[in-house]
């Protein structure tokens, strides 16, 4: 079952979405003020702030430490609650290009690889980065296994899930390696063969109750998929604030609200867990509190990590959410 | 009731037109990437320089130029050996030794970042630039700098520091195809012309020509195509080219034939608006000019040496129907197309294209013609010249592998232009090196079978 915002539909329904739309923008509008961000800082090591382009980002939340993944140098950053950098490992080709990583409760790591041999490799890591063992997935259903090639990687809690942005797939496994759950968002979304090549995740993520979280870009709208496999979406395509031109990545917080960013609009938007437009950040330029192209979003211990292109590396904020609460969990 | 409201809703969700759903085939939304007051939600949506809200960027684009703009949505960190949909740059870009990952027919325009080099077996060094990988757009949010040797289009007088990807694809879409048989036509005052309905760059895509016109391919600019961000120098004096491409355009493949883009007309005579006097289309019959003819005139059907004592008594097509491979010239017309040494068909008749591009069929019409692409990308591939191969070796194989620098034998080193031989691998799209012959030479010889 899917729900969602708006669409193409029969003419009269469309009007009467419009007007619901319509009321509902304006909404959206005069709750612009329902956020407030502050920039803090950029990610950094001793030097100051670290040049990147478009690296990944994946948090853990135990130890409130950001793991950035930097593919162009072929390497995963590890930074503090202070946004200094603790430690970097993957410099050495050990795992070939590193394609994700995450951490799991009791501080051992995950690393998704796509190897020197031309595989993806599952490798679980001691928490400096250092390999202990190749985690070979079991028990995945024969059809859901043909093709499937992750590219992403999420854990929350014991379970780790392994995306194929391209062939739209999630597994779910546990820390050998076993089967626990599979999605197809091909077949939950019901995408027709003609519209399957466009129907690809731009961003993804796991929020803290196992919904999985993604975006698709030429469709213009944000997923929120149940772990049951219930399929609710929202967005509009559009410049204004709270629409989707280039929509990218998609993360939450701790109580549900959801962060998305516009790479061409270069903002992160700010939704609540009903879909309601909150308000948004960022704002193409090159002032500290700007963004050019943010790719990747994750949301810590208050704090809101946005990784972003023309070398500005990672830039983190404080959004305040109008009820008084800090969002960014 | 609420069932029914939800299934609306449900087929709703999916109920945008297809691919390529930003650009619907043509001009798009104005302000996918257009601000018309540098003000939403009451803060300036960019800022640089002295722009602030209502003083917007320039042409009142929202991206900071005019490549960045649209390389938001064209490049993608996709995982290696992982090329998807419409990405035309691996960013970031890959580190010197990890080759980018986009395969469509254009190439990917990160190869533009990766320069090679090292030594041969005889000391000699072996290299190639990343400035000479391709055409060296400018664009400044992903690391795109304007070529600092050739400052203006060989051939012509387009200056590389204002190159861009609008200089060849007008995101306006002014052009447009208006028939079946890939007529070209332009809005003008006081004229009227077909609006464009959808994308014609897909084998399938149509529509009724009385209603609709089709976008052109790649929606490539035409004849008298000015940007509002540069004056072209020369005035485009050439239709876009009619070409279809199957949707699932940017894969790689293991085999020779690879992804084949159906290719119809006029793609030199095109890239003639800025390389003019580089561009011969053979209509200098007496060929006193003497460069490589490409373009519809410049057909498959000439005389060729038939390798057997006669100068003239064989044709280039029948060449190239014959090549499989250095010294094995078995082949036969109906599988001897190659996507890594393309040609022209010869016609804008669409159903033709569409017929052709899933066959690996080689030329038999007689109308078949060379062109810039048989030879060059026009985005960026991994060698010199904008080659689809390394035009300037002589040896693409050694020792039955592909050359590269941490090769076994010193051929392999030699050839390999400083790249190693996964890179290597990955420039001619991923092809096997046993589709070649031991010792494959230039893929010149598709043509011309000196080998």
């Amino acid at each position: 079952m899917m729900l969602r915002c708006t669409g193409r539909l029969p003419s009269l329904t469309r009007i009467a979405l419009a007007a619901i739309v319509g009321l509902a923008a304006t909404s959206g509008r005069a709750d612009v003020s329902a956020i407030e961000s502050a920039y803090l800082f950029r990610l950094a090591d001793l030097h100051g702030s670290i040049p990147m382009s478009w690296p990944s980002l994946s948090v853990d939340p135990t130890a409130h430490e950001l793991y950035v993944n930097d593919r162009t140098l072929g390497e995963v950053r590890v930074f503090g609650r202070s946004g200094m950098e603790l430690q970097s490992f993957g410099q050495d080709d050990t795992f070939g290009t590193i394609l994700g990583v995450a951490a799991l409760p009791g501080g051992d790591l995950f690393v998704l690889a796509w190897t020197t041999d031309r595989r993806t490799a599952l490798v679980r890591c001691d928490f400096r980065g250092e390999p202990r063992d190749e985690v070979k997935l079991r028990g995945l259903p024969e059809q859901f296994a043909k093709g499937f090639s992750p590219g992403a990687l999420r854990i929350v809690g014991d379970r780790i899930y392994l995306a194929d942005k391209d062939g739209m797939k999630v597994a779910v496994v546990d820390e050998t390696g076993g089967y626990q759950a599979s999605y197809d968002f091909h077949a939950l979304l019901k995408v027709s063969a003609k519209k399957k090549d466009d129907a690809r995740m731009s961003g993804f993520n796991v929020d803290r109750a196992g919904n999985l979280l993604f975006t698709i870009g030429p469709f213009f709208t944000a997923y929120v998929v149940s772990p049951t496999g219930e399929v609710r979406s929202f967005g509009t395509r559009g410049s204004a604030p709270g629409k989707f031109n280039i929509v990218g990545a998609i993360a939450a917080d701790d109580r549900g609200y959801l962060y998305v960013t516009d790479i061409l609009r270069a903002v992160v938007m700010v939704f609540d867990p009903r879909f309601e437009f909150l308000g948004e950040f960022g704002y193409r330029g090159w002032g500290p509190d700007n963004l050019i192209a943010p790719v990747d979003v994750a949301v810590d211990d208050g704090k809101v990590f946005v990784a972003q292109g023309a070398m500005r590396g990672v830039s983190v904020f404080r959004v305040s959410i109008r009820d008084g609460a800090t969002g960014g969990g | 009731m609420k069932f029914i409201k939800l299934a609306v809703m449900a087929a709703a969700a999916l109920g945008y037109s297809s691919a390529y759903a930003f650009h619907d085939g043509g001009v798009a939304y104005c302000d996918g990437c257009h601000t018309m007051h540098n003000s939403n939600g009451g803060k300036a949506m960019a800022r640089k320089g002295a722009s602030t809200q209502f003083q917007g960027l320039s042409y009142l684009l929202q991206g900071s130029d005019d490549s960045s703009t649209c390389l938001n949505c064209h490049a993608a960190a996709d995982a290696p050996g992982k090329p998807s949909g419409y990405h035309i740059m691996t960013y970031p870009a890959p580190a010197v030794g990890t080759a980018p990952t986009q395969r469509t027919p254009g190439g990917d325009f990160a190869w533009l970042t990766q320069s090679y080099s090292g030594k041969g077996s005889r000391g000699q060094t072996v290299s190639t630039k990343g400035e000479r990988h391709g055409h060296n757009v400018v664009a400044l949010d992903y690391g795109l700098v304007a070529d600092a040797t050739l400052t203006t289009a060989p051939g012509g007088t387009y200056a590389a520091a204002n190159l861009s990807c609008a200089s060849c694809h007008d995101p306006h879409a002014r052009a447009r195809v208006v028939d079946a048989n890939g007529t070209i036509a332009y809005p003008a005052l006081g004229t009227a012309v077909l609006p464009i309905g959808k994308s014609g760059s897909y084998v399938g895509n149509t529509v009724d020509f009385t209603e609709e016109a089709l976008g052109t391919y790649r929606f490539l600019a035409g004849s008298n195509y000015s940007q509002m961000s540069y004056t072209v120098p020369t005035a485009f004096n050439a239709d876009p080219p009619v070409a279809r491409a199957p949707s699932s355009y940017n894969t790689s493949s293991a085999t020779a034939g690879g992804v084949r883009v159906a290719y119809g007309k006029g793609m030199s005579e095109w890239c003639a608006n800025c390389h003019r006097t580089i561009h011969n289309d053979n209509t200098n019959t007496a060929n006193t000019q003497l460069i490589h003819p490409a373009g519809n005139l410049a057909l498959l059907t000439a005389a060729a040496n038939d390798l057997q004592g006669n100068a003239t008594g064989t044709t280039i097509a029948a060449i190239y129907n014959a090549y499989k491979k250095s010294g094995d010239l078995t082949g036969t017309s109906a599988g001897s197309f190659s996507s890594t040494v393309p040609y022209e068909a010869g016609t804008g008749v669409l159903a033709t294209l569409d017929a052709l591009q899933p066959t690996a069929a080689g030329p038999s019409t007689g109308t078949e013609n060379v062109m810039c692409l048989s030879c060059h990308r026009a985005h960026a591939g991994g060698f010199n010249n904008m080659g689809r191969w390394n035009l300037q070796g002589s040896f693409l194989t050694a020792d039955n592998n592909w050359a590269g620098l941490d090769g076994l034998t010193p051929e392999q080193v030699d050839y390999s232009t400083g790249m190693p031989m996964a890179v290597y691998k990955a420039a001619m799209y991923d092809q096997d090196a046993t589709n070649y012959a031991f010792a494959q030479r230039n893929l010149c010889n598709k043509c011309h079978a000196k080998d």
